[in-house]
């Protein structure tokens, strides 16, 4: 792609579609209430309403996928398994999702019981076959299925990692009566058959969904420029997509994670935490040098086995309502007023929010919601609180400062699940804040945590968008290989690598390649992802090993057997952009467009200090364009932008980089 | 300009919040650093932190089994150190497993450690995690024995590390008493990697609260105080019910489980008087495990959010007969008390419930853990230890859940690739039990069938309950069908199996586990009814 042509990033939210726009380096933002029931429809008005229409490349993170699974609209689904183990989606690991509550339930399967089936075959942990296929009893099942109206087959067979022939010719007769058959030797060629079966009955419940979605986006936008992002914190082709189109399920929070990595980086900072602070939920997710990857995520309740970016999220953000428990607690959270009612100064409902003790707090200057477009009613906010501090008799004021003392604790105690309880000290990283609600408490959020250095990006209202057009194109695949670590195990292990790599696809060819194995101590319930380099030797491995899982754990042992469990490659083609490829001055015009405006030059302002003393101070009120460079200028202030109201406490300094990033840090001798 | 004053509910929140982090943190560190599956997969064990007085502060229970459990070994814990005139010590860790004083069934190894700050000693950590070998007469060390000798290495209160070094005496004494020693010692390093990292943690705690922390201490044991006498308010009155054991797996049947409760403003008194005495076989339980149990049903009355800690344990009074099935006396065999016992307890408590709270009520579960071990030496030696889940009773409004762990348990399921891999085995069948679900207006969720062929000759403990009696349903529901085991012979004949029982089995012989059913709840509206659209049995 020539340098310059236009790029499009699409974050489609459950409230707004936003889309940020980059040509010849030039940055453009624009935003447009989403359309659920066909969220493309957004998208493309969207881009013809911003003149976007010409992009050569538009980077998609799409909702369908997740939308088809929460809502059950996705196709007729038949699962088959080996005989004997059909209810393996309905047995899954036997326990509850809760420990107390009499009246749990859990999820429903993607596949109801009616539509899963036992085929005659069996291989076992050799890959010996015990039991041979039974082709007359398939052909019989085959039919039935079509009788039934069954669109997609998800096969999951005991051991098909091992041998994947069972497999393949159940697939072959699947689909010569049009029946799309996804097979786990291919889409999860790993052990642990549940958490296989769950992944694969998601992909094929998903794929005619998502293929019917990606082929209306081709059709206006021309074939060759979609891309869509994927739960692993890169891009795919709709071609790529299709074989496994789970793999887009968690597309939505993966784009502010790889924004915040990229833009810390460009900034000089390797270590950084991302806290993204929406409306119902705030995530959170640690960069060491890199993307934090999982190997499993939970989608909907149920198993996804596909690396996913490790994003932590809870239950509170700005439109989380405060109560007063039966013991006499203020709780917030995890019930949300969402878009609709919304807090109350949304001018509709009256339930408090954190949004509410924010405007009571003054912390929300004037008409500050989407660059003045969505005015707030402070006198709404005040009532609300009034109402609930009756419970507990203190005034607004009080119930407002209780309420972001326990949302704070909240987040502190998510980014302690991600730093602290995985061997990371959070004062060694930088806080990356945005979302609607994130740089309001940032620097407070980062005193909790001993933490001293928060950036906020330039657009962080959109900044997962941004994240979209700066994601690389990423290709993952694993395999299965169980033994024990030695060097007959390596050696096995680089076969199954360059067999691995022989099946990459078209378009690759130049890609960068990293190799990572599953490894464990033998008998060890929980793997360690350890990269590792094609050259090493078994001995190299095993130190690997070691020094990850005394990083991890804290202890290593000496003689103990080593097990690799599986093998995983990730192919790497650079992003359409990178941060250094995008000037935001220039595209500074467009964005001063939607700033927000108080008119006041001053305002009062509640500060939390080190999460337990609030102290009000007068600060001046900046328009965030019109910080220039250059020294730092010390807090209290309020500064607004684009989106975003940022507040920098007493105590604290600000100034501005060259990426237009507001660092905020400790003031000297503040 | 500033205010530090008021606040005390948010205050009081931030707090809760952040030792239940804490205790949560320690949890994590052991789940992840723990060697055996059983402790990494199964995630059978528990932490929390106590007051230096020895009161519950928060907990971080993977397993309700443990609930009550932990509050009795720390008494235990200040009555040792007091008898001997000992102070804690920085660095003192103490190990414990005895049933007799402390504990709950020999696998179950408890860890305390005395915790400091500036101010001095401030606090403990206790971490209980469940060891799958502790020695004893069969692989796994639950063993349908007739006394605690044969369940494994008995380990009265210890001192397992001293100044933060471990004793290495103690620690040999312990994994030459194991079948399998390596991954022994990797759990209980691992155990005393979780209490280090809870002593940092609560240390920085009570140093940045400062002051300000004996006051929030009380002001949380009084929340969980009220919250409780809040969610018991609402009842008033005295509810009996009895519920049974099949028997003891040495000839004593129909083993009865007496309970009265009695509410009372706001307080609520558990009377097992009038149930069975102890037993030879091991379903006695220390009162540990009825603690826990009755823990469990407060629990599950209170709020979702609620705190639990040594303030809403004010509020309860436990009643138990001495030389009881619920409160036996040394050396009774208790293996079986943890995960066949505490089931029934809350069976009894639930079912009295029911009389008080018949719309919040279900009927009963499946109530027994079907406690499968087995060991051999072929291809190499190996010792497996399992539960497998049943049916859940149906819900007053809505089916039960199938196949699913419920009440004292939660654990997972080891998957069959992964059992396969490692043993000398081949799961022939893993389904839902359909129709084993007791009948009703909603139906009792599904058991579970297992069948295991074995492919080398083992040794097969098997300790199961509600063989002949089903769970019991509820407001005319009819009762989940009762479990049945078989042994498959080579030639395909069945040989039904006691429900504890222990065998060796040949190669080429299976072993067929079916578990109960849950109850079903209302009656059932039948089928040719045509105003019967909402029947589910």
């Amino acid at each position: 792609m020539e340098k310059g042509a236009l790029v499009v990033g699409a974050d489609i939210g459950g409230t707004f579609t936003d889309l940020v726009a980059v040509e010849s380096g030039r940055l453009r933002l624009h935003k447009l209430p989403s359309t659920p029931h066909d969220p493309s429809l957004a998208l493309l008005r969207g881009l013809e309403e911003a003149g976007f229409g010409g992009a050569r490349r538009v980077v998609h993170g799409s909702t369908v996928a997740i939308n088809a699974i929460l809502e059950r609209k996705g196709a007729c689904t038949a699962f088959l398994a080996t005989r004997g183990f059909s209810d393996l989606l309905h047995l899954g690991r036997q326990t509850r999702p809760s420990l107390y509550d009499l009246f749990v339930e859990k999820p429903t399967p993607l596949v109801p019981r009616e539509l899963c089936f036992g085929v005659t075959e069996r291989v076992d942990s050799r890959g010996e076959v015990v039991v041979p296929l039974d082709e007359e009893e398939v052909d019989g099942l085959v039919m039935r299925l079509r009788g039934m109206g069954v669109e997609t087959a998800a096969v999951c067979l005991l051991f098909s990692f091992l041998r994947p022939e069972h497999e393949e010719r159940l697939g072959r007769k699947l689909e010569e009566q049009g029946i799309r058959a996804y097979l786990s030797c291919r889409i999860l060629p790993e052990y642990r058959e549940y958490e296989r079966a769950s992944t694969v009955a998601m992909n094929a419940y998903v794929g005619p969904v998502v293929e019917g979605y990606m082929a209306r986006l081709i059709e206006a936008l021309g074939p060759g420029r979609l891309e869509v992002m994927h739960s692993g914190g890169g891009t795919l082709s709709p071609e790529e997509v299709r074989e496994s189109p789970a793999r887009i399920v968690m597309s939505g929070p993966v784009g502010g994670v790889v924004a915040a990595g990229k833009v810390s980086r460009a900034t000089g900072y390797s270590r950084a935490i991302s806290l993204d602070m929406g409306g119902t939920s705030t995530d959170v997710a640690l960069i060491d040098g890199e993307l934090p990857l999982t190997p499993e995520m939970t989608v909907a309740g149920f198993p996804l086995r596909f690396p996913g970016v490790d994003v932590h999220s809870i239950g509170s953000g700005g439109g989380s309502v405060a109560w007063v428990d039966s013991g006499g607690a203020l709780k917030v959270g995890p019930r949300s007023a969402g878009a609709d009612p919304g807090p109350a100064c949304y001018g509709k409902g009256w339930e408090p929010t954190v949004t509410d003790a924010h405007v009571v707090l003054g912390r929300l200057p004037g008409s500050a919601l989407l660059g003045g477009r969505m005015p707030l009613d402070a006198l709404r906010s005040e009532e609300a609180l009034y109402r609930l501090g009756k419970k507990l008799g203190w005034g607004p004021r009080e119930v407002a400062q209780g309420i972001l003392m326990v949302v704070l604790s909240q987040m502190a105690g998510a980014v302690r699940t991600i730093s602290v309880e995985r061997g990371h000290d959070p004062s060694r990283f930088i806080l990356v804040a945005f979302g609607g609600a994130g740089p309001m408490v940032g620097c407070e959020l980062a005193e909790l945590l001993g933490m001293e250095r928060v950036l906020v990006p330039p657009c962080p209202g959109t900044f997962s968008a941004l994240g979209m057009v700066l994601a690389e194109r990423v290709w993952d695949r694993s395999r299965a290989l169980m033994r024990e670590l030695d060097g007959e195990a390596v050696e096995e292990a680089l076969a199954s690598f360059r067999e691995m790599r022989a099946m990459l696809p078209p378009g690759w060819e130049g890609a960068e390649v990293s190799a990572a194995a599953d490894l464990r101590y033998r008998g060890q319930g929980y793997e360690l992802i350890v990269p590792v380099d094609l050259s090493w030797g078994w001995k190299d491995w095993r130190e690997a090993f070691r020094d990850a899982h005394l990083r991890r754990f804290g202890y290593a042992l000496e003689n103990e057997p080593i097990e690799i469990i599986n093998l995983r490659l990730r192919f790497t083609l650079p992003a359409a952009l990178e941060v250094e490829d995008i000037s935001l001055t220039q595209g500074e015009k467009d964005l001063r467009r939607n700033t927000l405006r108080t008119g006041a030059k001053k305002t009062t302002v509640s500060f939390l200090q080190r999460g337990k003393r609030w102290v009000e101070a007068e600060c001046p009120v900046y328009d965030r364009f019109a910080i220039g460079g250059g020294k730092p200028r010390k807090g209290p202030a309020v500064i607004l932008g684009e989106d975003a109201t940022v507040l920098v406490p007493p105590g604290w300094s600000f100034r501005k980089d060259r990426g237009d990033n507001l660092i905020m840090e400790p003031a000297e001798g503040g | 300009m500033g205010s530090s004053i008021g606040y005390d509910a948010a205050r009081l929140e931030v707090f809760a919040q952040a030792l239940a982090q804490v205790a949560e943190e320690m949890g994590v560190v052991l789940g992840r650093s723990g060697r055996s599956p059983n402790i990494r997969e199964r995630r059978d064990y528990s932490c929390a932190l106590f007051t230096a007085q020895g009161e519950l502060l928060a907990q971080a229970a993977h397993i309700p089994v443990h609930l009550g459990s932990l509050p009795l070994s720390m008494e235990h814990l200040l009555r040792w150190l007091g008898d001997r005139g000992r102070e804690p010590k920085e660095g003192d860790v103490y190990i414990f497993n005895d049933p007799f004083a402390g504990g709950t069934h020999l696998p179950d190894i408890t860890m305390a450690a005395p915790y400091f700050s500036r101010k001095g000693h401030v606090g403990f950590g206790v971490v209980r995690a469940h060891h799958a070998d502790v020695g004893g007469r069969s692989p796994g060390s639950m063993p349908v024995g007739d006394e605690l000798y044969q369940e494994g290495l008995i380990i009265p209160m210890s001192l397992y590390a001293e100044r933060g070094e471990v004793r290495e005496d103690i620690e040999a004494l312990i994994l030459a008493n194991t079948r399998t020693p390596d991954e022994r010692k990797g759990d209980l390093r691992a155990q005393m990697g979780a209490l280090m990292v809870g002593a940092r943690r609560y240390q920085a705690l009570v140093e940045e609260w400062g002051e300000d922390f004996e006051a929030m201490v009380e002001a949380l044991l009084h929340y969980g105080e009220r919250t409780t006498r809040e969610a018991l308010k609402e009842l008033e009155g005295a509810y009996e019910f009895v519920d049974f054991l099949d028997d003891d797996g040495r000839g004593q049947v129909d083993l009865n489980i007496n309970v009265k409760l009695i509410f009372r403003d706001g307080e609520l008194t558990a009377d097992f008087r009038g149930t069975h005495p102890e037993v030879e076989g091991p379903l006695n339980c220390p009162p540990a495990v009825t603690f826990s149990a009755v823990y469990y049903v407060l629990r599950c009355l209170l709020p979702p959010q609620a705190p639990f800690n040594q303030g809403n344990l004010r509020c309860v009074r436990i009643i138990l007969p001495e030389r009881s099935l619920v409160n036996a006396s040394r050396p009774r065999a208790v293996a079986g008390g943890n995960v066949e016992t505490s089931q029934r307890i809350v069976d009894a408590l639930l079912g009295a419930l029911s009389r008080a709270l018949p719309d919040r009520i279900p009927a009963a579960s499946y109530g027994t853990m079907t406690n499968l071990s087995f060991g051999g030496s072929r291809p190499r030696p190996f010792a497996y230890y399992e539960t497998v889940a049943g049916g859940c009773g149906a819900r007053p409004g809505k089916d039960g859940l199938d196949a699913t762990h419920n009440h004292m348990t939660n654990t997972m399921n080891t998957p069959v690739e992964a059992l396969e891999f490692y043993y000398p085995v081949r799961v022939l069948e893993y389904s839902v039990r359909e129709g084993s679900g007791g009948r009703g207006r909603f139906r009792g969720g599904d058991g579970v069938r297992r069948t295991l062929l074995f492919l080398e000759p083992a040794s097969v403990s098997l300790l199961a309950d509600r063989r002949k009696r089903g769970p019991y349903g509820l407001m005319g529901g009819e009762p989940g069908r009762p479990g049945e085991d078989f042994l498959v012979r080579g030639d395909g004949t069945r040989e039904r199996l006691p429900s504890k029982v222990e065998i060796k089995v040949l190669s080429g012989e299976a072993i067929e586990l079916n578990t109960p059913g849950g109850g079903g709840w209302g009656e059932a509206i039948k089928p040719s009814d045509p105003t019967g659209e909402e029947s589910s049995g």
